[in-house]
């Protein structure tokens, strides 16, 4: 039995005390103990996490599994490299030295202080390069937790930890070096070693495709490119030489609208309309959360005419994207992450690991976990920029119509390093220091450092969408594309960041320019700087697009070319329309109770569509209301006319915009005449949605609601 | 030195090697090239999408045929991937295309498949017929004449052959990219319709930039389709596959029949299926559907059947008796639907009738109900078998199934053959379908037949009427035996079809199932007919639109497989119709839709018990259920007058003791009161749907006011008076709240209730007739309503002139809504609404919704407050 004993372990003890199982073993531990704890404490933000759970486990019991599955699996595999590596090292080092191979117990000794070190060293400097995924495992929790990552990411933090690591390694591998008796042979040893190394690095790290690019781009027929660039939420305001040198130098070389509006201050929507040249009420997506119904009809959005004319068209995008994916808009290839229950588990699951997280990074991880595309506090900008060149490659000799879509400007603002300590004080040590948690609940005690420091985060997020923006138009430059494409730089809506005693966020409300006016540069090979001041929307994009590309697009589109304004003519005076999104709960602070017909919060308002991958959509039963309950704006020259249903009939509230820019004065009362003038015309707009029919002054669903497939 | 360059070269490989993976992983980035899901699902996987659930694995060990492993199956359907197509087509003219419809074809937007938009309008369901004329008129049974009715069309004899097309108005060309593996077969069935030239139709392969023209044909003013088949075994990998069509003459229309790329192993399904449907075939008309012990059951009945229930008689169908030999007969198998458009339906999509959004009442379904039942996207079989790769075809005389007819739906079939012939029709279907299945052996096929002689009227050749005429029947009567000579005629068209899948090779890799839509009723005891349903018609006797007997609604169920499906084996479990498709599904592997009503049978096939169901049929205004010895059916008010000869009769409810009296003939109504509660309510839950039912224009006779309370969060005192003003009766009920309800004189009551601070309390007023005038007055804490909190419809707008009641129920602000929302904890407010279905029932699975919405907001998707917190 001994004998038996003893031959099990010396035939297991040698692989068990390898750097790689160790490293295995490690890397899995740490993880589950996260998991675990994750799991056991998970308070889901103070509501009681017990029936959540139980939902979770009952319904999604089949993806729960796989998702820990994956996270463990992922973290063994991590930490068998690790193990690898270490274990490489240390037997190189050794072997240079010229001594005795180590022993399995000295091996694992070794290792084991080198798997240790090397992941504190990579943790540590993901915890300063990506601090908004540990804010609430770090900062949040205070004490050494705090000091840590307040130290990680001050201005050295990461540089010093990097020169600490550096110098003890090559102390480490380099001391016993000097004390050696033939030094000189070993030291010769090493240098070919550095010497092999550094080529390694070089040849494996040389841009390659960008020599293969230059080729691809150049044999393109004479049909331009579209390259449409958006980022989620950004403010035209914030393009400036400071935050934005790219975006404010490229907006030199072309045309920018300076009054273009957004129809609809939120993602979904909004994009539709871009692609569409139709305001919501023709497209159809109303809210985030369009049925199965609504999501399958045909939008005749412009990608797809472009596809028709032979175009190869794209969306690249990461977690503000996942909208690509729910309807069919005539991309071919996309690049965007999916919004299902399951998917957003993994997700959940995955950035709560903090111990997992340092390893995801880079093209190999978003390649083996897509997920990571989805996750709202560690958007990369530059990953996008990669993949967008990536699209264009694919395109091959075809034309591109190319849509780039960054969510790092959309809340919680969390930039990656440097550009989240940008534009803040280095002294703040309130709630959101790396990014603006998303809740509602604690607005009320928000100082005024808070403020500007979250309009730090927006500059900071605004500064790393820049730079990944210069990237992709050297990407361009040197595929030789940048003069055969026209460039669009633009925003599905804007944001509000407590201006005029209003909050932060879009959609809800049609007060102030924040939220609704977004930046519209476009950029034709020809062209040069120009500003247009005539008002425009969003929607006009679309057949600007169609016209310069000579595609042919969809005939009933409510939006107006903008050609003219790009050849120094100018535009016919029109107003311009908008609307807002659904109010997710039943207390927005900018839209009161009596100044609003109520609905139910998000909760009670959608569902979850089980027989159509599990989307979140509306019920059927409350959307008309919520049709019904939009407020809608119209502006005309200087006036701004809000049309607000109440239960006790509508409310009208005009703004002048040129006395009172803030719109915080409403002059409905003394400015009678233009109410008259414009509210007739706002009615007009209100009615063409089939779903309403007038009441009085009042839009009302339609008893008879028209069937979207009659005129089939 | 020399150690220096062994160190070199071995890192020099290694760099080599992490070189070769960068490679690798930039190329694997660059190919990544994620196509768009699609959102339509009739596009892709109507199944694989839908389906979570799947009753069980086909058997992996079985056989199936020789041929199956290269049978060709669909690779590309190019109507599907029109999206992914370079189009270059000319305008259509829209005057002229209209004008055409005048002639010899029909066409309809295709509602089930392909894509929308620009490029979807290409995508037609086009019917040709060779007759010269299409009357727009129909026969209207009262007087036997013709009747102009612009929504009936076609009833005229002919030939109507309808494909799945896409338009291709000359000149024209489409293109596809497609990836073309061995021995792969373009298939398709181009057709011109109009002007005097000729259409060329070219297909082209672009293989490394050069273009080879692989057939050409030119067609003129097609009467029919005409069948294509070209040969790509030439061409291998991506090619870009090309259909041109060119004219002489100014932009002639033409149209590619179901275009689609055939090759081997394409479709995943190991077996065949040939789908028959005999219309109005009994289920008893068969010997193999007999029962030796129920035929003594029948026989030894306290009440006998008499002539309700047909004798075995091999003499009628001898070869649906032999291929019952063959596999498993289901013998008491029921429709779920009494007539043939709600029948065929409900067999092709596994559900019941009423859930397809179609009236079963009436033939003629209004435009929104038939926009209703394409919304729904009925599980079809034909769209299931399609997105598995198979060639789905229908050779049928049922103009149920054709989309273009004003009372039939299209049905998602890729070809359909209408023989809408009286008499010849079953030698046409006959005959087609055996040239059909000749030309597509290889096939992975699903072909669907539909016979229809045994329908009324009966008129067999006199071939047929011998062999019966000398049987001795019950009831002995001349129509009686002309149904069954029918019978035998369709019989004999099968047995040739069957023969040919025989000769063909294909028996052992097809499944054959044989049933009907529905029986006929035959007794003399069962001449009852619903005069206000089936207007016009003299007698229930001889028909089954009416009538709700089991003579009329049992059907005869035979599943045939070699090797699969054990041979010469009777069932007795009660199956219905509905379970075909799953089971035919079952056997393929294919997973089931989760919106199918019916259930596999495959367990049963395979010798395991079924778990007992209720039975539940659909008639025109009637229901019926059952269960064990009972049998009830329900009647709403429109097919309650029952007229036989000159008696006429109303019932509301009938219950019969089927094993005392199988033949229908006692209704017990009257004495078991409770019997008929406990079906009434199973009956309800089998029919309870998603949806509320539609409000049935008999029910207008009264009405429901919906009051509803709230008080800003605070518990206050309610108390009201409501009266009905001039004739008629008010009921009033508390809702979501305890409450005092005194009747304070005639119609007058006086309400008492403390309202919620969570939630509105209310009262439903039941008023008849529905639009009687009421008044009513509040009193919160003891002072009067305040006039300004008095909301009205569906927004809860203000209506401060409804204080003291409703005057007219045609009052403009108080149109049929459901209630609006009410945020009870901060409003105060007296919301009025009238009835319109209160959807807003809490449905089993609202809690886990819930449960789910908040795991959503917890993680961050969606925002949240402490409002919703404290919840």
């Amino acid at each position: 039995m001994a004998n038996f004993c003893k031959q099990l372990r010396d035939a297991t003890l040698p692989l068990l005390l390898q750097p790689a199982f160790i490293g295995a073993v490690f890397s899995a531990v740490i993880s589950s103990s996260v998991l675990v704890s994750t799991l056991r404490s998970d308070q889901y933000e103070g509501a009681d996490a017990s029936g959540v759970r139980q939902f979770l486990s009952g319904e999604y019991q089949g993806e729960m599994l796989r998702a820990l599955g994956l996270v463990l699996a992922l973290s063994t595999l991590v930490g068998l490299v690790l193990g690898l590596f270490v274990g490489l090292v240390i037997r190189l080092r050794h072997a240079w030295l010229g001594r005795d191979p180590l022993d399995l117990f000295g091996l694992a000794k070794r290792s084991s202080v080198g798997i240790l070190a090397t992941y504190c060293v990579v943790w540590l400097d993901d915890v300063g390069a990506r601090p908004a995924l540990y804010q609430d495992a770090l900062y949040a929790k205070g004490g050494f937790n705090g000091a840590l990552q307040l130290l990680m990411t001050g201005q050295f933090g990461r540089l010093a930890l990097w020169t600490l690591a550096g110098a003890l390694t090559a102390a480490w591998a380099l001391l016993p070096l000097i004390r050696s008796p033939n030094a000189k042979s070993q030291l010769r040893r090493f240098g070919a070693f550095t010497l092999a190394v550094a080529l390694c690095t070089l040849l494996a790290w040389f841009p390659w495709h960008r020599i293969v690019g230059i080729r691809a781009g150049s044999a393109r027929g004479d049909r331009f490119n579209v390259l449409v660039v958006a980022a989620d939420s950004l403010r035209p305001d914030r393009i400036t030489a400071s935050t934005a040198p790219r975006l404010f130098a490229l907006a030199q070389r072309g045309t920018s609208f300076e009054h273009a509006y957004t129809p609809l201050a939120r993602t979904f929507p909004a994009w539709v309309s871009i692609l569409t040249g139709k305001y919501p009420h023709h497209h159809g997506i109303r809210n985030m959360f369009p049925r199965w119904e609504t999501r399958a009809r045909d939008f005749e959005a412009i990608p797809k005419a472009f596809a028709h004319a032979g175009y190869e068209t794209s969306v690249v995008s990461d977690f503000a994207g996942d909208i690509f994916r729910r309807i069919d808009l005539g991309f071919r290839n996309l690049r965007t992450p999916t919004f299902t229950m399951r998917e957003l588990l993994l997700e959940r699951i995955l950035q709560k690991n903090v111990a997992l997280l340092p390893w995801l990074r880079g093209p190999l991880a978003r390649w083996a976990v897509p997920v990571l595309r989805e996750m709202h506090v560690a958007s990369d900008a530059q990953a996008l920029t990669q993949d967008a060149l990536a699209s264009i490659d694919v395109a091959g000799n075809h034309p591109f119509f190319l849509t780039v879509f960054y969510s790092t400007t959309h809340f919680p603002y969390a930039a990656p390093a440097p550009y989240y300590r940008q534009f803040v004080s280095p002294a703040y040590r309130g709630k959101y220091p790396y990014a603006k948690a998303d809740t509602l609940a604690s607005e009320a005690s928000l100082t005024s450092e808070d403020v500007l420091h979250v309009r730090g985060l927006f500059d900071g997020a605004v500064a790393a969408v820049d730079a990944a923006v210069g990237e992709l138009l050297d990407g361009l430059t040197a595929r030789g594309l940048r003069d055969r494409t026209i460039i669009v730089i633009t925003a599905d809506h804007g944001e509000s960041l407590y201006e005029n005693g209003r909050g932060q966020g879009h959609g809800d409300h049609l007060y102030g320019e924040e939220s609704l006016r977004v930046p519209l540069i476009v950029v034709t090979p020809d062209s040069s700087q120009r500003q247009v001041q005539s008002p425009v929307s969003s929607i006009d994009l679309a057949p600007t697009l169609c016209e310069l590309a000579q595609v042919i697009c969809a005939k009933h589109i409510d939006g107006q070319s903008l050609v003219p304004a790009l050849q120094g003519r100018p535009l016919p005076q029109r107003p311009i329309f908008s609307e807002t999104g659904l109010w997710f709960t039943e207390t927005v602070p900018e839209v009161p109770l009596e100044r609003r017909i109520p609905y139910p919060d998000l909760i009670h308002l959608t569902e979850i569509d089980r027989n159509h991958s599990d989307e979140v959509v509306i019920r059927q039963q409350w959307e008309p209301l919520t049709i019904a309950a939009k407020y809608r704006m119209i502006r005309d020259g200087r006036f701004k006319l809000v049309y607000i249903p109440t239960r006790l009939g509508p409310r009208y509230e005009l703004f002048d915009t040129s006395q009172d820019p803030g719109e915080t004065n409403n002059v409905a009362e003394s400015q009678g005449a233009i109410v008259q003038q414009l509210k007739p015309k706002l009615l007009q707009w209100i009615l063409e949605d089939l779903s309403l029919e007038r009441q009085g002054d009042m839009a009302v669903p339609r008893s008879v609601t028209v069937s979207s497939g009659a005129t089939r | 030195m020399k150690r220096f360059w062994t160190w070199f070269a071995e890192l020099s490989c290694i760099t080599i090697a992490v070189l070769s993976v960068r490679v690798v992983l930039v190329e694997r980035e660059r190919s990544l090239n994620t196509p768009m899901p699609k959102p339509v699902e009739a596009q892709e996987g109507l199944a694989t999408q839908r389906a979570l659930h799947v009753t069980s694995q086909p058997n992996k060990d079985s056989k199936p045929g020789d041929q199956s492993a290269e049978s060709l199956g669909v690779v590309s359907r190019l109507v599907d991937l029109l999206s992914d197509a370079q189009i270059s087509v000319p305008a259509l003219d829209e005057t002229r295309v209209r004008s055409l419809l005048r002639g010899y074809w029909r066409k309809m937007h295709s509602p089930l498949v392909g894509a929308g938009g620009s490029a979807g309008r290409l995508i037609q369901q086009i019917g040709l017929t060779a007759a010269p004329t299409v009357k727009t008129e129909a026969k209207k049974p009262q007087d036997g004449r013709w009747h102009a009715d612009p929504r009936l069309w076609g009833l005229d004899e002919g030939t109507y052959d309808q494909r799945e097309a896409l338009l291709a108005p000359a000149p024209s060309r489409l293109s596809w990219r497609v990836s073309l593996r061995e021995r792969s077969y373009f298939e398709s069935a181009p057709a011109a319709f109009d002007g005097p030239g000729e259409v060329t139709f070219e297909v082209a392969i672009i293989a490394s930039g050069v273009r080879h023209v692989l057939g050409q044909r030119n067609i003129s003013q097609s009467r029919s389709w005409d069948d294509w088949r070209i040969d790509l075994s030439k061409f291998h990998g991506d090619v870009e596959l090309e259909l041109v069509t060119r004219a002489s003459s100014d932009t002639p229309l033409a149209a590619w029949g179901s275009p689609v790329v055939l090759a081997p192993q394409a479709s995943s399904l190991p077996y065949n299926v040939v789908f028959i449907v005999v219309d109005a075939m009994r289920g008893d008309a068969l010997a193999a559907m007999h029962d030796e012990k129920e035929d003594a059951a029948i026989r030894g009945a306290a009440n006998p059947a008499l002539d309700a229930w047909l004798p075995r008689m091999p003499e009628v169908a001898p070869n649906l008796d032999k291929l019952a030999g063959r596999g498993v007969t289901f013998t008491r198998a029921w429709t779920a639907a009494m007539w043939t458009r709600p029948a065929t339906l409900a067999m092709l999509t596994g559900t019941r009738p009423h859930r397809l959004g179609l009236p079963v009442l009436e033939l003629e379904p209004r435009p929104d109900e038939v926009q209703a039942y394409y919304d729904r996207h009925p599980p079809l079989w034909p769209l299931l078998m399609r997105t598995q790769g198979a060639v789905t075809r229908a050779i049928v005389n049922n103009m149920y199934l054709c989309g273009y007819v004003g009372v039939g739906v299209d049905t998602g079939f890729e070809a359909m053959t209408d023989h809408r012939y009286q008499v010849k029709d079953t030698e046409r279907i006959t005959e087609d379908s055996m040239a059909w299945l000749k030309a597509h052996r290889d096939e992975r096929f699903a072909l669907f037949l539909n016979y229809v002689s045994p329908h009324a009227p009966y008129v067999p050749e006199p071939k047929f009427l011998q062999p019966i005429e000398s049987a001795s029947i019950r009831p002995d009567n001349r129509q009686v035996r002309r149904y069954l000579a029918e019978i035998r005629k369709d019989d004999a068209a099968i047995g040739r079809v069957l023969e040919e899948l025989d000769n063909l090779g294909l028996t052992s890799n097809t499944a054959i199932v044989v049933t009907a839509d529905h029986g006929e009723t035959m007794s003399e005891a069962h001449d009852w007919v619903a005069v206000d349903v089936a207007k016009g018609v003299p007698s229930g006797r001889f028909t089954h639109l009416s009538t709700m007997w089991d003579e009329a609604a049992r059907v005869p169920l035979l599943f045939s497989l070699p090797g699969r499906i054990p041979e010469n084996r009777r069932l007795t479990d009660d199956v219905q119709t509905t379970d075909i498709v799953p089971t035919l599904l079952d056997l393929l592997g294919v997973p089931i839709p989760r919106e199918m009503d019916g259930a596999s049978l495959v367990p049963a096939l395979s010798g395991k018990p079924m778990p007992a169901r209720p039975v539940v049929i659909e008639g025109r205004g009637a229901q019926s259920i059952r269960e064990g010895n009972w049998r009830l059916v329900v009647r709403s008010p429109v097919a309650r007058r029952l007229r036989r000869g000159d008696t006429e009769i109303e019932k509301a409810v009938e219950l019969y003791n089927v094993q005392d009296d199988p033949g229908e003939r006692h209704d017990v109504s009257s004495g078991n009161n409770d019997v008929i509660q406990r079906l009434m309510h199973e009956l309800r839950y089998q029919l309870s749907d998603r949806k509320p039912p539609a409000v049935s224009k008999a029910a207008v006779s009264s009405g429901t006011v919906h009051l509803r309370i709230a008080t800003a969060g605070r518990i206050a005192d309610l108390i009201g008076t409501v009266k009905l003003v001039g004739e008629g009766k008010l009921t009033v009920t508390a809702a979501d709240c305890l409450a005092t309800v005194t009747s304070v004189g005639t119609n007058e009551y006086r309400l008492t209730t403390k309202s919620k601070s969570e939630s509105t309390v209310g009262f439903d007023l039941l008023l008849e007739p529905a639009n009687a005038d009421i008044r009513w007055n509040w009193q919160l804490d003891g002072a009067p309503w305040p006039r300004n909190a008095v909301f009205v419809g569906p927004l809860g707008i203000l209506a401060a002139e409804l204080a003291e009641g409703l005057h007219s129920i045609d009052s403009d602000k108080l149109v049929a809504s459901q209630l609006p929302y009410v945020s009870a904890r901060q409003e105060l407010g007296l919301f009025i609404t009238r009835d319109s279905g209160l959807n807003q029932a809490v449905t089993l699975s609202e809690s886990a919704q819930v449960e789910a919405q908040q795991a959503m907001q917890a993680w961050g998707y969606v925002r949240k407050n402490e409002d919703v917190k404290k919840k």
